[in-house]
């Protein structure tokens, strides 16, 4: 098992080394994504709000050549305000802790979609602890500047890797937010050939019916199936698996507080290859929904911000022609 | 709290008058720092400056960041450290490993034990006994007895910051609050009053008291209570401007009052506290966001930035204070406000330099431009370009009177006083120079008695009671008591006006002109500044000495400062553009030696003196030998051969660490230290034996050196073959070789001796074998030996036997002389008497050889003497000799046989009546010694025949005559055998000789005949002496 985990880290990490120059996605959730917000509650919240954890873990990843400094930013890391999630007052203490070093990435609690055991693994860099301040209501937070060798410097990847940990502390209010890898500290500006993934996502879906979120998870040339798991969706409806063989699988959803999992195989065209995760929306309302993904051996799977490979299209296997149009 | 409120209110209306200066720079690569991410930096006991690096540890000098290898795995380097004062310096991790310098090896090595983590920080405790490593993301461990021990309670919160507030007792600023910790008793617990996200601490003198960084908040004054329960909180207003730019670190210096305070906008803001000035670095000076800050010894800040390098910042020794209106004369009192004349009036500051008042009227009158002021320590005294002299009382405002100059419109040019002689000089346009003592007028010096021009500039009492007055005039005046002098001058080097004085600690006057530079002049001796040259203008408008003695000169555009001990001169940079322009004379120093400049738009404030943290002290880092590192070992004795050496030094000075130069020798090859040299190495080539050390001074800008000379000595072996030891080492290996020579031969000795004993055992053997037959056949010699003795004895008998019967008569015996000594038992010479016919017939014959041969033949002579006289009846000695011949030669057979015998013989016969002699001789002559009448004796020699009777003889017929000799009664007759002659003198080996014969018988002549006998046997025998006897000794004598 183990073996079979660590050659899945390798084809990941040479997945990323292959398609890392190309991506520039450092912003979670990133606009191709169409998710609005990251979502974390505080710790007194009841799951059913919408975050099965209070704990949120997002990977930056700086590739080796970068010296310049880089800093992570975060949009509105306060819970209070106009966009976060309030219930009966604002009392909620949230902590963004960076880290770096040795084990940041390479530990395994630290790849564990829950926060459990060494999460918090590696060398902690900064930290701060936001309440429900206004001076960074809707504002971008800088946290930085950090040498890039800060980071779990990570061989197969040949990058350094840091990990924004967010945890809710006291409070039953959520935190909607969103962070960015930036070289400047004033305005977010992408570090070149940079990426940023997380094993899990707790988000705020747009709150447009028909809107379609996307989550791209990332298929190793060893992965067999997926298994899709999806808490607290409130059966806000679809969700549907893409790729280039697949043509919106359902994924199995669930109630209001429930978990609901899906399995699907995957298909030899599907590795080595993002697919595309469609969360299609009913209602016009708020909706606070958590994924992941393991595969068969039920370690978990990376989602990017950005696809690696691109984003999937079902080939179609009829072609038209022109003398069938003719036919016609 | 309203106070500050106050001053800031009022400074803000007013304007902040202090312009700090600050000297900033920045190091990064170029200047060799390895990397621009500098975490933390701190200062060791020493004086060193380290900082921690991603590329790795540095310690920096001033010049050289020396780069420390600390063989950290990728991803890990030192992140913080600590001085434990004690020898060692630690340092933390990123990966939370612990490592230690030990100064005196000058390497890193590991600690056994390592903390979870990063180590942020490293904090010595009060008393010097622990270490705490502070992790942010894993509390506090604690080192103690050499042991590392986390504390337990501190694990569970992110510490961003931690000071020891009380021994033994941590502050802990985290995001969740203040938490104290009591290391001891192993307690925590959270503070009340400090819920907030504290991100840094600062201690600070007071009790309890302390300084917090709070996000959201920004730097607030803190303390804790009593009980270390709860804190109370200060806002510091100034510092709270910087909350909404976020602040990144800051740190405060209590010896300057100056708060660094760094915000994320990548500007560095400096905060005043004494004066509440903020004076903002941003792009020009600074752009970088600061990872920690922290003050040196001397005062410098040094920021340790993310990514930007190292800056350095201290404040300038110079403040430009801001009037906005020229300032022509200066002058503080005693509670040191400062007094600014203006062109309209006074302008007051108070202590901290702020505005307190402006006088523009005086005893009604409006001042205008002022153009003197002075302080004489109870009144100000004033003087105003066209509008007159005043002095008033500060404190009150109350004018004093004196005595001055009626002319009006005067103006006074300069005011100036020896204060502990309350002598004022005031010196005028048009009037000369007044002097006062204690207000009253004690002189008035003017053209009309004697002062070269009533223009006086300026006028200034020395220690040697001169008052000495520049103006307008080429020479100089000066004044004691109430006489005037003048100390011409005049050169074609010197034309221009003297505008002031300055006089040095020593007496020495230094005098300032309008167009010809400076120039000192000490009695009435004048030279110029040799530093003129160098002047970029030579008007000379202000001059003062600081308290070291140098010389501060402000040109019209410029200032300078001259070191008279190394004669340099130095310009100051005050970053003021081209026209600020220095006013005649607008200058004061006060007690503190801090020296006020006025220009025609600021007041340029001097601190003047040398900082002694300034001044650098030199060290040698490094020594190579042939380009290669050596360690530089205490006592260090190489071998002997040539070495080229190089010494790399340096200088431990963490300010104007650019204009230091050194200054070397190496003694035992230099004879004198080096030229000064910006170079920081220095090469030796081909060194020999000897003994070496290498000598280094480091110097500031200034010419000033801390007098700490840095030595390393070593020694160069002296061959081999020169050294003690391989003197000794020769003697004992001589000395060991001649044992060993001894020792083998005593062995060959012994050896051979035991082989020669046993070969002399053997021959001994032999020896006495041999011995014993030699001792038998002796035996049987002897036995034989004794027959033929006995044989030959009994011979002699037989020959004594037929000699002359001794016993003749006593008449006869009485007469005749009988000497006979044979050499061996019986003898060759014979001797025959006998008696015929009346005549005493007496023959002395000597036979051929001596012993038994002899024997034999004085046998057969005797016979046949007998036989030819009694039986051939011959009485004539030559026919008896004749026929004598013929019978030994018919006896021996000699014409037939070899035998070749024979003998002389001398013969006499004497008439016994007549005492006729008729004498014959064969080869024996005859003395005959005739009584004189005196007594004496005179000796007749008779020579004998040449031949002998017997034996081989050249001549066939041999004819032996016959002497006659009428003798007298009395008369010796002597007759002797060679064997007499012969004899050896056992001393000089000489013959007893014929010579000494004649005397010696010329003696015995005289003496009967018995005493004659002792005579000659006693002369003969000390002749002889040891000596053997050479023959047969026969004499014979007769007395007629």
């Amino acid at each position: 098992m183990e073996w079979k985990n660590n050659m899945r880290t390798t084809f990941l990490n040479i997945a990323f080394f292959l398609f890392c120059s190309v991506l520039m996605a450092q912003e979670v959730p990133s606009s191709q994504e169409n998710i609005p917000y990251l979502v974390t509650f505080g710790l007194n919240s009841e799951h059913s709000w919408g975050d099965d954890d209070f704990s949120q873990t997002i990977f930056f990843m700086i590739p080796k050549g970068q010296t310049a400094p880089i800093y992570i930013r975060v949009y509105d890391p306060d819970t209070g305000g106009e966009l976060d999630e309030t219930n009966a007052g604002w009392n909620t203490k949230m902590k963004y802790s960076i880290y770096g070093g040795k084990g940041a990435y390479t530990d395994k609690d630290a790849q564990n979609v829950n926060p459990v055991g060494n999460y918090k693994s590696g060398v902690l860099i900064d930290s701060r602890v936001f309440g429900s301040e206004t001076s960074t209501d809707k504002k971008w937070v800088t946290f930085g500047p950090f040498n890039p060798v800060l980071g779990e410097y990570v061989k197969n990847m040949d990058s350094y890797l840091f990990k924004l940990v967010i945890d809710g502390l006291a409070g039953d209010d959520g935190n909607l937010y969103k962070v960015f890898l930036s070289i400047n500290p004033n305005e977010n500006v992408s570090v070149e050939g940079a990426n940023a993934f997380a094993f899990e996502y707790s988000v705020r879906l747009q709150s447009v019916a028909n809107s379609v979120a996307h989550v791209y998870p990332f298929a190793d040339p060893d992965v067999a199936s997926f298994h899709i798991k999806c808490f607290d969706f409130d059966n806000d409806g679809q969700i549907k698996l893409y790729s280039s063989v697949k043509n919106g699988h359902l994924v199995k959803t669930n109630n209001d507080n429930e978990w609901s999992e899906s399995k699907h195989p995957i298909k030899p065209e599907e590795k080595n290859k993002c697919l595309d995760l469609q969360i299609v929306k009913k209602g016009d309302y708020k909706n606070d929904v958590v994924f992941y993904i393991t595969n068969e051996y039920d370690m978990p799977v990376p989602f990017y911000a950005a696809p690696l490979g691109g984003v999937p299209r079902y080939k179609y296997k009829i072609s038209i022609s022109s003398s069938a149009k003719a036919q016609k | 709290m309203l106070k500050k409120t106050l001053v800031v209110v009022l400074s803000l209306l007013q304007g902040i008058l202090f312009a700090q200066s600050f000297n900033s720079k920045l190091f990064s690569n170029e200047s060799g720092l390895p990397d621009l991410y500098v975490y933390s930096s701190f200062q060791d006991r020493e004086g060193f400056l380290w900082s921690a690096t991603t590329k790795g540890l540095v310690r920096f000098d001033g010049q050289v960041f020396h780069k420390y290898n600390a063989r950290l795995p990728e991803g890990d380097f030192i992140y913080s450290g600590v001085d434990d004062e004690k020898g060692t310096l630690w340092f933390g991790t990123f990966a939370g490993k612990i490592l230690k310098l030990n100064k005196k090896t000058d390497s890193l090595s590991f600690h056994s034990d390592t903390v979870v983590g990063s180590i942020d920080k490293i904090i010595l405790s009060t008393d010097k006994s622990s270490l705490y490593f502070i992790s942010k993301g894993n509390g506090i461990a604690l080192l103690q007895n050499n042991k590392l021990a986390p504390l337990p309670f501190s694990q569970i919160y992110q510490v961003n910051s931690s000071i020891e507030i009380k021994a033994g007792h941590l502050l802990l600023a985290t995001p969740e609050g203040l938490y104290l910790a009591d290391v001891k008793q192993n307690k925590f617990k959270k503070i009340k009053g400090a819920d907030f996200d504290i991100v840094q601490l600062q201690k600070i003198n007071g009790q309890q008291r302390f300084l917090m960084l709070i996000n959201g908040k920004g730097i607030v004054e803190a303390r804790l209570d009593n009980l270390l329960e709860s804190v109370s909180i200060t806002e510091l207003p100034l510092l709270s401007a910087f909350k909404d730019q976020g602040i990144a670190c800051f740190n405060y210096n209590e010896n300057n009052n100056l708060f660094y305070v760094a915000t994320r906008n990548e500007n560095l803001n400096v905060v005043n506290t004494f004066n509440n000035t903020i004076k903002t670095f941003g792009t020009k000076e600074y752009q970088a966001i600061a990872n920690s800050i922290i003050t040196d010894k001397d005062n410098n800040v040094w920021i340790s930035t993310a990514g930007k390098g190292l800056y350095r910042f201290y404040k300038e020794e110079f403040d430009i204070i801001n009037l906005d209106c020229p300032v022509f004369s200066i002058t503080r009192d005693n509670a040191q406000n400062t007094y600014y004349g203006t062109d309209n009036g006074i302008e007051i500051t108070n202590r901290e330099g702020f505005h307190e008042n402006r006088i523009t009227k005086l005893n009604n009158k409006t001042l205008g431009k002022v153009t003197a002021i002075y302080f004489d320590g109870k009144n100000l005294w004033v003087g105003t370009e066209n509008n007159g002299l005043h002095v008033i009382n500060p404190a009150n405002s109350e004018p004093v009177k004196i005595e001055f100059s009626a002319i009006e419109n005067l103006a006074i040019n300069s005011i100036a006083g020896v204060p502990n002689q309350n002598l004022v000089f005031v010196s005028t346009n048009l009037d000369g120079a007044y002097i006062y003592d204690s207000y009253k007028l004690k002189n008035h010096f003017s053209v009309q008695n004697s002062l070269l021009h009533n223009n006086v500039y300026y006028s200034l009492g020395c220690k040697n009671k001169n008052v000495y007055y520049a103006t307008h005039n080429t020479a100089i005046n000066f004044s004691k008591g109430d006489q005037v002098y003048e100390i011409n001058l005049k050169s074609d080097n010197l034309v221009s006006d003297f505008n002031n004085f300055a006089e040095s600690k020593d007496g020495l006057l230094a005098i300032g002109t309008d167009g010809d530079g400076v120039y000192f002049l000490k009695d009435t001796s004048i030279t110029p500044m040799a530093a003129n040259s160098k002047l970029d203008s030579k008007y000379c408008n202000a001059l003062t000495y600081d308290k070291d003695g140098n010389l501060w000169i402000a040109l019209r555009y410029n200032l300078y400062k001259y070191f008279p001990h190394n004669e340099q001169l130095k310009k100051i940079d005050l970053g003021l553009d081209n026209s600020v322009m220095f006013n005649i004379n607008s200058i004061y120093t006060d007690k503190n030696g801090e020296i006020y400049f006025g220009t025609n738009k600021h007041v340029i404030k001097i601190k003047s003196g040398t900082d002694e943290g300034a001044l650098p002290k030199s060290y040698i880092w490094q020594m190579k030998m042939f380009d290669t590192v050596v360690p530089m070992l205490p006592e260090l004795q190489l071998k002997h051969r040539k070495y080229d050496i190089t010494f790399e030094y340096s200088s431990l000075c963490l300010r104007n660490s650019e204009e230091i130069y050194f200054r070397y020798i190496l003694e035992g090859r230099d004879n004198k230290w080096s030229e000064p040299t910006h170079s920081r190495k220095a090469e030796y080539f081909n060194l020999d034996e000897g003994e070496y050390t290498f000598k280094v001074m480091a110097y500031n800008g200034d010419g000033f050196t801390s007098n700490q000379v840095a030595t390393y000595s070593f020694v160069i072996a002296k061959p081999f073959w020169k050294s003690i030891w391989f003197w000794l080492l020769i003697v004992i290996l001589l000395a060991t070789l001649v044992y060993f020579i001894v020792v083998a031969r005593t062995a060959a000795l012994v050896h051979a001796k035991a082989r020669l004993e046993k070969i002399v055992d053997e021959k001994t053997h032999d020896l006495r074998l041999e011995k014993e037959l030699v001792e038998a056949k002796n035996q049987i010699i002897e036995e034989q030996n004794k027959d033929i003795t006995s044989s030959i004895t009994y011979a002699k008998r037989i020959q004594e036997a037929i000699l002359p019967d001794k016993n003749l008569s006593d008449a006869i015996k009485s007469q005749i002389l009988i000497y006979y000594k044979p050499k061996d038992i019986v003898s060759g010479d014979f001797y025959w008497i006998a008696e015929k016919n009346n005549r005493f017939l007496f023959a002395a014959c000597d036979c051929t050889g001596h012993g038994v041969p002899g024997a034999f033949m004085s046998m057969i002579g005797t016979t046949l003497l007998n036989k030819i006289v009694f039986d051939n009846d011959e009485s004539n000695p030559d026919k008896i000799i004749q026929e004598m011949d013929i019978e030994v030669s018919k006896s021996l057979r000699q014409e037939d046989t070899e035998v070749n015998d024979g003998m002389e013989a001398g013969l006499c016969s004497i008439d016994m009546n007549s005492a006729e002699i008729m004498y014959s001789g064969a080869k024996r002559p005859l003395f005959y010694y005739r009584k004189s009448n005196t007594g004496d004796y005179v000796l007749e020699e008779y020579k004998a025949d040449k031949y002998p009777i017997g034996g081989f003889s050249d001549i066939q017929d041999k004819i032996f005559t016959c002497t006659n000799i009428n003798g007298t009664h009395g008369d010796m007759a002597y007759m002797f055998s060679d064997g007499v002659i012969d004899q050896f003198n056992s001393v000089n080996n000489k013959r007893f000789s014929t010579k000494q014969l004649r005397t010696l018988l010329e003696e015995a002549a005289k003496l009967p005949i018995q005493e004659q006998w002792q005579l000659i046997d006693r002369e003969l025998t000390a002749w002889k002496g040891k000596n053997k006897q050479t023959d047969d000794i026969l004499l014979i004598g007769i007395r007629l």
